[in-house]
């Protein structure tokens, strides 16, 4: 009956002192299982070879993480800039693999962002997220090409 | 006079510099290409700040921190100008509100040739004609321009040195096609009526109380009393009222107290017609007619 009491009591109090912001549910879901756009990506570079896709998911994963949380994009041409900013500094060669861009495309456009509208929070985390699936897809299909290289 | 608002005055009466700006233009008295126009407003009321509430959610009422009193008004009437187009269908976004500090700058220096030395102001011809020859930027970051928020010192600064050369293609991709000068009642309303907007510079002063702010009447007129060198813009009408009068944006923030008709935005108020008159015989209020606007933009993501 102590333990019980002290339990409730503990949880109780644990629930006090976390802010009620706290409980908001979480909008990012970890993606574990590969979606489309996922599987997409990884077609998309079926013939880049294991350095490239490493590039690649750096890119991406990169990018997904940035573009959550930063502020100093003000709309969806910025993001664009950035991008091409950031294919430089990894020594990215644009152009290399055209069936990205046919996914990008794809799938910026069905989410509504092939226009330059403000980076609000909701734009920004569709862009994260798509960008955070592409990662997992390029991740995947760098695994597949690896043959015990490190991961 | 409140000393509050004495800084906030910035409109120079030089009928020189009008004739000046007339004589360069293809329509300069709007009152002679009214024709299609005449008489619509007659009787009418017209709320013309609605188009900018309708687009924007609420009205963007300024708030001069210096005497760019030229700019705000003439930022105010391309605003209502964009807002306008975006209803009547253009392709056209409102991405930022139009930055007030350019056009003061491109009036003194660019249009002006510097000729009102270090003092604070403009006349509404000189920056009515610097948004048509120059165009105007909005409110965000340029290269070595940050515009995104109102800046009184970066005013006086442009006001004093003009826009930067490197920012003048991107400002002249966004100008006022036309401006024609305004001298009477009967023609505001008729522009009005039509969704055009229209600035207003005059020496007319309004009533103020000990903080400087402007008292209205009952009915939300403003009392007529002393001298401001001053620039607003006409946002409405209403000529179907026993007492005709116009509705005047000041630049001021929530600077009005007292009676109000209609749900004016911050800092608006009502003019008796008499007093528009006065105002626009003074002969240097202008209507700006189709901005060069933005276009939606579509972003070319095959970057990869």
């Amino acid at each position: 009956m102590k333990k019980i009491l002290a339990l409730v009591l503990c949880l109780s109090m644990t629930g006090c002192l976390i802010p009620p912001e706290m409980f908001k549910p979480s909008v990012n879901v970890e993606v574990t299982e590969l979606t489309q756009a996922g599987k997409d990506m990884g077609a998309a570079i079926d013939a880049a070879s294991y350095e490239d896709c490493l590039v690649l998911y750096k890119l991406f994963g990169g990018l997904a993480l940035y573009i959550k949380e930063s502020k100093n994009e003000q709309d969806v041409g910025q993001v664009v800039n950035l991008i091409k900013k950031c294919q430089v500094d990894l020594g990215y060669e644009s152009g290399k693999f055209p069936q990205i861009n046919t996914v990008t495309v794809k799938y910026i456009e069905s989410l509504g962002l092939n226009e330059n509208i403000n980076l609000d929070s909701v734009a920004r985390e569709k862009i994260s997220n798509l960008f955070h699936e592409f990662a997992l897809g390029v991740k995947s299909k760098a695994e597949s090409k690896s043959n015990g290289k490190p991961n | 006079m409140a000393s509050q608002i004495n800084h906030l005055f910035g409109h120079i009466s030089s009928p020189k510099s009008v004739e000046k700006v007339l004589s360069e233009l293809p329509m300069p008295v709007f009152s002679a290409f009214a024709d299609e126009v005449r008489e619509s407003g007659k009787g009418k009321v017209r709320l013309g700040y609605q188009a900018v509430e309708k687009i924007l959610g609420e009205f963007n009422t300024r708030h001069q921190g210096t005497g760019d009193c030229t700019a705000m008004g003439t930022a105010g009437v391309i605003d209502g100008t964009k807002c306008v187009q975006i209803l009547n269908g253009l392709s056209e976004e409102f991405l930022s509100e139009t930055a007030t500090e350019p056009i003061y700058g491109l009036g003194r220096i660019e249009i002006g040739r510097g000729q009102f030395g270090s003092g604070a102001g403009c006349t509404g011809a000189y920056v009515a004609q610097a948004v048509q020859k120059y165009g105007t930027l909005r409110r965000q970051k340029y290269e070595g321009l940050d515009l995104t928020t109102y800046s009184a010192r970066m005013a006086d600064r442009l006001g004093m040195t003009g826009l930067p050369d490197n920012l003048e293609p991107t400002a002249k991709e966004h100008p006022i096609k036309t401006i024609s000068l305004v001298e009477n009642y009967d023609d505001l309303i008729d522009l009005l009526y039509n969704w055009y907007f229209v600035t207003v510079a005059s020496g007319q002063g309004f009533y103020t109380d000990q903080y400087g702010r402007i008292v209205l009447d009952d009915e939300g007129f403003a009392y007529p009393r002393g001298s401001w060198p001053h620039q607003m813009h006409f946002t409405g009408f209403d000529d179907s009222y026993k007492r005709p009068g116009v509705i005047c944006q000041n630049s001021w923030g929530d600077c009005c107290v007292g009676g109000k008709r209609y749900k004016l935005p911050k800092g608006a108020f009502f003019i008796d017609k008499a007093i528009v008159n006065r105002m626009l015989s003074e002969r240097d209020s202008w209507v700006y007619s189709t901005f060069i606007g933005y276009k939606k933009q579509k972003i070319d993501w095959g970057i990869f």
